[in-house]
């Protein structure tokens, strides 16, 4: 089986993919999804860690803090609502994406919208992506700022952490995973010994008043923090580079669940560390915890494990959603190709990013970004399974592209493999967009 | 294709190179470094009430080539290890400003280990240490705090350690050895500092020090000097002549805050006895000792030592009535016992505990009363309180700074001694 590297970007699937002749003439009409060109293909295991940095890296920021604001001690209960929110968002999303087989975003959007309004829709989603991830950038940067190197101007920092995710972006999606699974494990566990080393400052007395500001401001802020996890949605971006889009749903819910655990656990810890209110003034409460720990004079700078932990995950998440906005950018314009866009898009994100003239502007304008269009493009999944069912019924969910029968190609990946042996992936020549 | 195929690998090592030192370059600090040797590293910081200004800063400021013992290499001994300047300042990031003017390099706090209050400042308002410490990367939320009788500057300026090269250093381990063996003080970061004075809940409760004599020998008052501010209750006066013993740097219980009014004002003291109470109640304490008279031998001082100390407040509430319980629980040795006696018998085990479990009750209800007087809730209280109400509107609309002095508070202390230091007893004892 051919292997896709990185060196098959940008090449179209016929080129890419040997085994298969060449096309005979330039076709200048849109091609089919199933012939768009590849940025790799990542397994569901992959897919689990992109979703895990896509919706947990904010608890790096000023959002415990945001949401300590608006429900008190009780944060980590809204957290825990949102997160409730959240997995029933993404099921609508999967239940969306059952109904248009293996196709890309944009196509399966103009599938169920029709071309004018699936084009509408997949520009939203665009700008949410893009606008979201500069504003990210802007924040992350502030916080080291703040945190780590008072003395490096914004624009060095942030354009750093641009290029470097950006050329992340412009490798491709395979490699942006691949770096995301390798530094999971580093990530995860100078966190954990953070966390852990806290244990002196954390005083569960403090998550009390179990209700917080009150059982309605909890509900609240449950309702509104759930923006925070739209970007599950990315599941049916990636879906279309799954090596095994049958495992779509489990890899959905396992991102879902370790992304809830990982953002309410975090809550919970900033809440019993910093009593109600003095969590509110909290700009990056993890970042200041770390700050405050003590360990004796051989372990005087923990602190320094929580910058590689935060660094790692907002450089991956950036990239993470770099290659997302680039894919659905790309399906929108119709091209056969993401590379033209990296620089033009991390060059726009650079400028966004710029644009809030504070970084208290700049985390109101996050965190307003998140709370309404993250929460319009979390509900968005159902609201196009309903559509879809209106229009279709169940007739596409078993249609691929020309309305035929959708095969998928069989995976090589670790996760994909575990599967084959139980006879759930058939072999196939779609599913990606580099078949 | 060859060439090309290597241009392009060629092309991209290159950029992935320049990418790497961009990173490096950009994301390690590079950008506006300090090289070490041209800062002057501030290691203790006294804060006081100024004159002119607000404030008045005290920098102790290492000299490390000093610090270093002589054995490892040279250097050590000569002079003293540091340099103490002090400068008024409208804030105290402006005071170091002053400071910095007066010394050929950049002062920075980032090696600041402890942070020293003039009790004048602390029973003014301390306030003025929490946004610089909150706001200033430079100034380090692991920074240890207490309070000094008299002021910082002239505690910091007599400060003169015989043990320790760095006085620092010593200070450090003075407040550590004091809270984790003794249990006599407090050990407090600026961290935990901040949040008692600004929560509800609690209250700020630092170590308090003094400077007294390493000899216990009585110090004949100044004749017809001045007494200096805070010396009141101090062991020993500060003004005696050199011949009474070297003035040494002691522990002497916790400082009490309380906040009102977006003050925070220092309250009073408690003893080290108390603070052990205190650190009872609080949860904190780890080794910790009693005295007590034996029984049936009035006069006879003895020593128990406590091994493991639990203490669970249990809350009832009742509308606005709070009973609070609490279940101590103590294991205990006897260590030391004054003159002849070598008493081994259940009956006599028994007795040792009963004594013990009633004076370390009295002490625990003498110190939540002194505390309740001053109107501070230095012990964390609250915090087992506030579990009772549902909302924050409902715990606000309690105002607990005001319910405190009201609260009932109760201690159901159990003391087991599992040795009395003999198993058997001689049959004549000498």
């Amino acid at each position: 089986m051919h292997q896709i590297t990185g060196s098959d970007l940008e090449q179209p699937c016929s080129q890419a993919r040997p085994d298969r002749p060449p096309q005979s003439a330039p076709d200048r009409s849109p091609l089919p999804y199933s012939q768009t060109p590849s940025l790799g293909h990542i397994d569901s295991n992959q897919v689990v860690v992109l979703l895990l940095y896509l919706t947990a890296s904010t608890a790096f920021l000023a959002f415990p803090a945001l949401v300590m604001t608006r429900a008190g001690s009780a944060g980590w209960l809204s957290m825990a609502l949102s997160a409730g929110l959240g997995y029933i968002a993404l099921w609508g999303w999967i239940r969306w994406s059952e109904t248009t087989a293996s196709k890309g975003f944009v196509p399966a959007l103009r599938e169920t919208l029709g071309r004018f309004f699936g084009d509408f829709v997949g520009f939203l989603v665009f700008s949410y992506l893009l606008s979201s991830t500069g504003l990210l950038a802007r924040v992350f940067s502030g916080g080291t700022i703040i945190g780590l190197l008072p003395e490096v101007p914004i624009e060095i920092l942030q354009g750093t952490l641009i290029v470097v995710s950006a050329f992340g972006a412009w490798l491709g999606l395979e490699p942006v995973a691949r770096t995301g699974v390798v530094l999971a494990p580093v990530v995860t566990v100078s966190l954990s010994v953070v966390l852990l080393a806290s244990y002196r400052l954390v005083d569960f007395r403090h998550v009390f008043p179990l209700w917080g500001l009150g059982p309605l401001p909890v509900l609240k802020q449950g309702l509104r923090g759930a923006g925070i996890f739209a970007n599950v949605s990315a599941l049916v971006i990636l879906k279309a580079y799954m090596r095994n889009p049958r495992l779509l749903r489990a890899a959905g819910m396992w991102g879902m669940s370790l992304g809830a655990f990982f953002m309410v656990i975090t809550t919970l810890v900033v809440a019993a560390a910093f009593p109600y209110p003095e969590s509110t003034r909290q700009l990056f409460p993890l970042g200041v915890l770390a700050r405050s720990i003590m360990l004796g004079k051989f372990l005087q700078r923990l602190e320094a494990l929580f910058s590689f932990s935060w660094f790692f995950s907002i450089a991956v998440n950036l990239a993470i959603a770099y290659v997302l906005s680039l894919i659905v950018f790309s399906q929108l314009s119709d091209s056969q190709t993401v590379r033209p866009y990296v620089f033009p898009v991390s060059s726009f994100t650079f400028g966004l990013g710029l644009l809030p003239p504070s970084l208290v502007h700049a985390v109101s304008w996050l965190d307003a970004i998140y709370s309404w269009a993250g929460n319009s493009v979390l509900w968005l999944g159902w609201a196009l399974y309903f559509i879809s069912r209106v229009r279709y019924g169940n007739r596409s969910g078993r249609t691929g592209t020309g309305g035929d029968t959708v095969r998928r190609r069989e995976g090589n990946g670790p996760g994909d493999r575990a599967n084959r042996s139980k006879g759930v992936v058939p072999g196939g020549a779609t599913g990606g967009d580099g078949s | 294709m060859r060439s090309t195929a290597s241009q392009g690998t060629a092309l991209r090592v290159t950029v992935v190179g320049l990418l790497v030192i961009f990173t490096s370059a950009a994301a390690g600090g590079c950008y506006g470094m300090r090289e070490l040797e041209d800062l002057s590293l501030i290691t203790l910081l006294g804060i006081d009430k100024g004159k002119t200004d607000p404030i008045l800063v005290t920098a102790v400021v290492a000299i490390p080539r000093r610090i270093r013992p002589s054995a490892a290499g040279g250097g050590g001994g000569e002079g003293k290890p540091v340099v103490v300047v002090s400068r008024e300042g409208k804030s105290i990031v402006h005071a170091l400003q002053r400071i910095d003017e007066s010394l050929a390099r950049d002062v920075t706090t980032i090696e600041t280990t402890y942070v020293v209050l003039g009790e004048e400042l602390a029973r003014e308002d301390a306030s003025c240490i929490l946004d610089v410490f909150t706001r200033n990367l430079e100034f380090r939320h692991t920074t240890l705090i207490a309070v000094c009788q008299g002021t910082a500057q002239d505690f910091l300026t007599r400060l003169s350690p015989a043990v320790e090269a760095d006085p620092a250093t010593y200070l450090v381990g003075l407040t550590t050895v004091a809270y984790n063996d003794l249990g006599v003080s407090p050990l407090v970061t600026v961290h935990e500092f901040v949040l008692a004075a600004t929560t509800v809940e609690s209250e700020p409760f630092v170590p308090y020090l003094v400077t007294t004599r390493k000899t216990q020998e009585k110090v004949p008052p100044p004749q017809g000097g001045e007494k200096k501010q805070g010396e009141e209750g101090s062991e020993a006066g500060q003004g005696g002549g050199g011949q009474e013993g070297e003035e040494v740097v002691a522990v002497r219980g916790g400082a009490v805050f309380r906040v009102s009014d977006g003050k925070i004002k220092m309250v009073g003291t408690l003893d080290p006895r108390e603070t052990t109470a205190a650190l009872i109640m609080r949860g904190e304490l780890r080794r910790g000792n009693i005295e007590i008279s034996l029984p049936g031998a009035p006069g006879t001082q003895s020593i128990i030592k406590f091994h493991h100390i639990s203490a669970h407040p249990r809350v009832e509430r009742n509308g606005r009535e709070i009973q609070v319980t609490y279940k101590v629980r103590v294991t205990a040795s006897l260590d030391e016992a004054q003159g002849q006696s070598q008493e081994v018998s259940p009956r006599f085990a028994s007795a040792i505990a009963r004594t013990c479990t009633e004076e370390l009750r009295a002490l625990l209800e003498r110190t939540i009363e002194k505390l309740k007087s001053m109107r501070s809730d230095s012990v964390d209280l609250g915090m087992s309180v506030h579990a009772k109400f549902a909302t924050w509107k409902e715990w606000e609309e309690f105002d607990w700074p005001s319910q405190f002095p009201q609260t009932r508070v109760s201690f159901d202390v159990k003391v087991f001694v599992f040795t009395t230091g003999f198993t058997s007893r001689p049959p004549v004892p000498r």
